[in-house]
């Protein structure tokens, strides 16, 4: 597969004879990175295939009003999170539970869902992130796993990047905290 | 913390669930788009619809309204263009041959001045639209 530049697929999407091409190669080139932010928000794979799906709906939607003021990575970064974000928030209205259970059925996934495959030291950290606020946990995620700069992180989440700083550091508290405990 | 935890996440995908995405998620598009095309053509069927039911409830108004004020219309006093509509329905009820040979015979059997005496006298008034008899005797002359 050729790799396309993100203004070539843009082109290539605004051309009615090439849409659906460049959007399926904009599929293949960000499905990864896309499904595992979500996947570390929501961690069950059904959940995320779910949200991932869903994201790529509102992107077809929406790809045609893009402008190229923002990268189109960190847009999609965008959509992806705030979809998972509202699966979650929705899944509490729905089962009108308050945040602790959500968290406790995220650990039960954690626990339960047959792809999960890490040893315990993985594991652990996991269920220390899911002692985090939601913010927190995002940040951490973001910086930690995924190796963002805190610019990066404050352009997708719309947060100054001293807050995201401050986040993250406390996430990095309360972590270590759980760890020494458990 | 990054010495004590490797940045490695403990999930992982089913096999072949990125080679198969893609084609998914084109199918899920498709089947958007039919679904909103449906959608979008339902719209337009139930405005239609709502225009058209709108317009038998309007005429259903009218047809009651007229069928139920219509022994108020029919009480209306008459008017000059209803007699001409009496007249012209009842003038082929008369039969001018009958109505001629009883003027012939009583014009034999009768002077005028008896057919007069006979006659009774009537009295009438005349309002603008119509003349009503409000009195009637026979005049009997010794």
């Amino acid at each position: 597969m050729e790799n396309h530049t993100d203004s070539e697929l843009l082109v290539m999407f605004r051309n009615p004879d090439t849409k659906h091409y460049a959007f399926n190669l904009l599929v293949r080139k960000y499905q990864e990175r896309l499904y595992w932010q979500i996947r570390k928000i929501v961690i069950s794979h059904d959940d995320a295939d779910d949200v991932i799906q869903n994201t790529f709906l509102k992107v077809w939607g929406g790809l045609d009003n893009f402008r190229e003021d923002s990268q189109l990575f960190t847009w999609l970064y965008r959509i992806a999170t705030n979809e998972a974000l509202t699966f979650l928030k929705k899944k509490r209205t729905k089962l009108m539970l308050p945040l602790v259970d959500v968290e406790q059925q995220l650990m039960r996934s954690l626990e339960g869902d047959p792809f999960i495959d890490g040893d315990d030291t993985q594991l652990k950290l996991q269920k220390a992130l899911l002692k985090l606020p939601e913010k927190q946990r995002l940040v951490f995620n973001m910086k930690y796993f995924d190796e963002m700069k805190y610019e990066e992180i404050s352009e997708i989440l719309g947060t100054s990047v001293g807050a995201l700083k401050a986040s993250f550091h406390h996430a990095v508290k309360k972590i270590e905290k759980f760890l020494e405990e458990d | 913390m990054e010495e004590k935890f490797d940045k490695k996440l403990p999930f992982k995908v089913p096999e072949g669930y990125f080679d198969n995405l893609p084609s998914r998620v084109q199918e899920r598009i498709a089947a958007n788009e039919t679904q909103n095309d449906f959608k979008g053509r339902w719209v337009t069927i139930r405005s239609q619809l709502a225009f058209a039911a709108g317009f038998a409830f309007m005429a259903l108004l009218s047809y009651l309204g007229y069928y139920m004020a219509r022994p108020l219309i029919s009480e209306r006093k008459a008017v000059k263009t209803d007699y001409v509509e009496i007249v012209s329905r009842t003038i082929y009820e008369f039969d001018d041959i009958d109505l001629y040979k009883a003027i012939e015979q009583k014009k034999k059997t009768d002077s005028l001045k008896e057919v007069y005496n006979d006659m009774p006298h009537r009295l009438y008034v005349r309002s603008s639209n119509c003349i009503t008899i409000i009195d009637e005797k026979k005049e009997v002359k010794p």
